[in-house]
């Protein structure tokens, strides 16, 4: 199982994600529709990346859906994009907390691949792309916007639009989103004002005869401010008239999905992406889910567009040889086999133990912890590296390389660096590890004692000061103690199977 | 085949870090370098002007898995530096502490480093879950590693870096509730350790070299106390051992190797029981007679075997004590601070024989301080049983044979890098890259 890099922060970048990682799915876009068609491709055992800025999520925006199966007392947006996000890392779909920027074909001989681009300057290697990047919210660049964001300001009428029942709302906005969102406010007030914030409005013919039809008021101009305290009451236009509104939504709409769309040439009808119904684009390979899609845009649809986006990017990938050879890795066709559901094998975090400069004593203890523990683990968790374990070791894509130990020459920051190329994780434990002492006393020797030294030093590729791990290396979490403590060591892997979806019984 | 090089980088399945190369030219092994590349923490230097009652501690962090060994060799030396006579009760639970770290150290060695290769598979976490035995053996480590950390946690206060030895006695006494839960976990235990003898005895693995043997001679077997013995049949007092050993440098190492007047030896289980098997308990001499029938022994893979029967012994004789005694608390002796003192401890780590001297002075601060470890003296003989092992292979076995072997054998050893690398007042042999 690949690490999710929310737990390396919004790092990503330069070695968070290595460059060029190779995935057989890329999905562009971290909202229900994106999620959910990770869920599918990753539980197919399709290696997956999702990469996207959740928080970017109209859903994560949408104070509380009403209408979403199965949720008969709602549920929060974030709630919804948190359970999305730990669901698709349970069947070990990678989530990149960046934005994709660019993506690219490439060919190489007959097959074909894409390349991802992301805006932290990742490189993402995919055999088939799902865009789901929705209709992000372009920030409008009126003042108070940010202010009063769930407080009478919101981006999802669907969502929220219940709240203002028979009260006047104002939906900010020049395009067919604003017209969109006016037409479905319809089914909760009739006093509904579209203020264009531009000159003009940019309606097509089909939104323009809708908004007159059911007497939707509209007024050109440019707004300046969200007026408010502590709740949003009016907005303010720049023309110094202010305008009180029980609730305002923002419907600027945004670009998304287009930067893809111009940089691979797919089609595109009224800004959204032309698809088939297989949710395949103008080009093969490339696939669109959720909003950028089309169609309403409610959580429901997106989920069964990246569901539906998702089934058929696995028979894509299957029916044909590009690249990757699924026979091996124990890669399971995502059919139902006629006599029943199969269940699939779950990936194992795969985590390194490795050990520098130290005495080795929390590795003792990890030896010890696995008395009571290797049987809880054994399913989740495998040890490809542990030279204290094995003589056939694989440093390649660690979830958690936990490392022991303080750096105290060239060969260990070299060993070290590699390490954490590995790893998505990289864990210090130990007092060595996380101080560097009492391996680097030697940092504070007098005089004598260094002379004395000092040959030795010389002779091999001594540093000149013993380092903490974090010195040469980023750390992301730490287990202190001399040696670790059992309780420390595991509360620290519990919190990252957590975030990685595993909650069992550890 | 009669030309080539092998390098092997990070030997596994040991503890600490070492290199190996060996080098063949004309069907001859020309060259072997068993190079130790743990950094050294210069624990020497770093101890010289540490109060005598922080020394232990620090030297237990010499190494992890055999801390306790540091510990109590380190307290030995200090206590015989400044005046100080153990109690009964002292040496008692030193003996118990020793025990629960030969319990879990060498079912470490056992279970996690040669057992595979015994088994034939990388890892015993790849042990198959649904073969009876691969499955038993994973679970029996699991138990006896347990069992003796219960038994240095009940005694020590840790199993690693413990707490309650100290200079002049044990801060804290096992309690009743404990002794009985440790006794009885150590008795459900104990099968497992026939089972684990059992295993090594049917190993068919050898390799035999003439060598010479040493190991303390305790009286009942509790790696602690009584002269140095050699096979040879010398007998040198604990203080005069390190008048007998030889620095050797090894320049490419980061430890220096040791002879013993002048020739290549061993230490460890194998040398314990070549030399001393007479003084194990009497219930370990029953039910391992068999096994015992393998000594003296010169096939260095009997040390595994020699391992697996100490196992057994500490168990029997940890019971014994435990069941035996009754521990009252007792005061910390106060060392005695007249004048400039100077001791030497030597006890039986679980890889051999461990040397500290010790000089302390009037205000309690440490001096001086001179560590010989078992690794370091066991250094050369590995070297050279490499070089026989490869040149007796040439002719039968392809290269990753060869490799797969030269492990097998440095495992057997059990070395310890961690330790190893640490303690050279070392006469640098001129040219050598260290030459001063």
């Amino acid at each position: 199982m690949q690490w999710p890099s929310s737990v390396t922060g919004e790092r990503g970048g330069s070695w968070g994600i290595d460059l060029m990682d190779q995935y057989e799915v890329a999905i562009l876009g971290c909202g229900p529709a994106g999620l959910t068609a990770a869920i599918f491709t990753a539980r197919a055992n399709l290696k997956t990346i999702v990469i996207g800025l959740p928080d970017r999520s109209q859903a994560k925006l949408a104070m509380h859906i009403e209408n979403y199966f199965g949720f008969p007392e709602g549920v929060d947006g974030p709630v919804l994009l948190e359970k999305g996000m730990a669901h698709a890392q349970k069947f070990g779909a990678v989530i990149l907390k960046d934005e994709a920027v660019a993506a690219t074909l490439v060919r190489e001989g007959e097959k074909h691949a894409f390349v991802v681009k992301t805006a932290k300057g990742s490189a993402v290697h995919a055999m088939a792309l799902i865009i789901a990047t929705g209709i992000p919210i372009r920030s409008s660049g009126i003042a108070n916007e940010d202010k009063l964001v769930g407080r009478g300001l919101h981006y999802c009428v669907s969502c929220d639009g219940p709240l203002y029942t028979n009260k006047p709302i104002a939906i900010i906005g020049n395009g067919d989103h604003a017209a969109e969102d006016a037409v479905e406010a319809l089914s909760y007030t009739k006093d509904i004002t579209i203020i264009a914030n531009a000159p003009a409005f940019a309606f097509s013919e089909t939104y323009q005869q809708e908004v007159q039809k059911w007497g939707i008021k509209t007024l050109a101009g440019k707004v300046a401010a969200f007026q408010g305290e502590k709740w949003f009451e009016a907005v303010q236009m720049t023309d110094g008239s202010s305008l009180p509104f029980k609730g305002v939504f923002m419907a600027c709409g945004a670009a998304g999905a287009l930067d893809f769309a111009a940089n691979l040439g797919l089609q595109l009808k009224d800004n959204i992406l032309v698809v088939d119904e297989n949710n395949m684009t103008s080009m093969e390979g490339v696939f669109a889910a959720g909003n950028c899609a089309g169609r309403c845009r409610e959580v429901a649809k997106n989920v069964g567009d990246g569901c539906n986006a998702a089934v058929n990017v696995i028979k894509f990938l299957r029916s044909r040889e590009l690249y990757l050879d699924y026979a091996k890795g124990g890669h399971a066709l995502a059919v139902v086999p006629p006599e029943g559901p199969a269940p699939l094998p779950a990936k194992k975090v795969r985590v390194g133990w490795f050990s520098f400069s130290c005495c080795e004593d929390s590795t003792i203890v990890f030896t010890e912890i696995l008395n009571d523990y290797w049987d809880r683990w054994k399913d989740s968790i495998e040890i490809p590296y542990a030279r204290a374990l094995r003589s056939q070791n694989d440093m390649t894509n660690l979830d958690i390389a936990f490392v022991e130990g303080a750096i105290a020459s060239e060969r260990a920051a070299r060993e070290v660096k590699e390490i954490r190329k590995n790893a998505r994780i990289l864990i210090a434990v130990g007092a060595c590890a996380v101080t560097g002492m009492p391996s680097a006393q030697r940092n504070q020797f007098d005089e004598p004692k260094q002379r004395e030294i000092l040959p030795i030093l010389r002779a091999f590729d001594y540093s000149k000061k013993v380092q903490p791990v974090h010195e040469v290396v980023p750390v992301d979490d730490q287990v202190p103690g001399c040696p670790m403590t059992e309780a420390g060591f595991l509360a620290v892997l519990r919190k990252h199977l957590a975030e990685a979806g595993i909650h069992a019984q550890f | 085949m009669h030309n080539f090089d092998i390098t092997i980088e990070n030997l596994t399945k040991m503890e600490g870090h070492a290199d190996l190369e060996v080098k063949v030219r004309e069907g001859v092994v020309e060259g072997v370098k068993f190079a130790i590349t743990e950094n050294q923490r210069f624990y020497e230097q770093a101890v010289r002007g540490q109060p005598l009652t922080s020394a232990p501690q620090l030297m237990s962090r010499i190494c992890g898995t055999c801390s306790i060994a540091h510990l109590l060799c380190c307290i030995e030396a200090l206590e015989k530096a400044t005046g100080i006579q153990p109690t009964p009760q002292a040496l008692l639970l030193k003996k118990l502490t020793m025990y629960g770290l030969m319990i879990r150290d060498h079912a470490l060695h056992l279970y996690f480093f040669a057992l595979p290769d015994l088994v034939g598979k990388d890892s015993i976490l790849d042990f198959r879950e649904d073969d009876p035995q691969e499955h038993k053996l994973l679970h029996d480590s699991f138990d006896l590693k347990r069992a003796g950390n219960l038994l240095s946690t009940l005694v020590a206060g840790k199993a690693v870096h413990a707490p309650y030895p100290t200079v002049g006695g044990f801060l804290r006494v096992p309690d009743p509730a404990g002794i009985a839960k440790v006794v009885a976990e150590l008795k459900r235990v104990r099968p497992l350790a026939l089972d684990l003898i059992q295993v090594f005895q049917k190993w068919d693995a050898r390799f035999a070299r003439d060598t010479e043997y040493v190991a303390l001679s305790t009286q009942d077997f509790s790696f602690l106390d009584g002269d140095v013995m050699t096979s040879k049949g010398v007998c040198i007092p604990e203080e005069a051992y390190l008048d007998h050993l030889i620095n050797v440098a090894i320049p490419y190492s980061q430890a220096a190797g040791f002879e013993f007047e002048g020739e290549e030896f061993v230490v460890g289980a194998l040398a314990r029981l070549n030399l001393n098997r007479e003084h194990l308990h009497p219930q370990t001499r029953k039910d391992a007679a068999a096994a015992l029938r393998a000594f003296p022994s010169q096939n260095i893979f009997h040390n595994n075997l020699a391992q697996a029967i100490e196992v057994l012994h500490s168990i029997d004789h940890a019971v014994e004590l435990l069941e035996t005694t009754s521990f009252t608390p007792e005061p910390v002796q106060k060392p005695v601070l007249t004048k400039e003192g100077t001791g030497v401890g030597v006890i039986e780590a679980p890889r051999g024989t461990l040397y500290y001297r010790l000089t302390v002075g009037r205000n309690g601060i440490v001096k001086k301080a001179n560590i010989v470890v078992p690794t370091a003296q066991n250094q050369i003989s590995i070297e050279k049983d490499i070089a026989l092992l490869v040149q007796n292979s040439l002719e039968k076995l392809d290269k990753p044979a060869i490799e797969r072997e030269i492990e097998k054998l440095i495992r057997a050893y059990d070395p310890c890098m961690s330790c190893a690398s640490h303690f050279l007042k070392v006469k640098w042999v001129k040219g050598s890259p260290l030459g001063a």
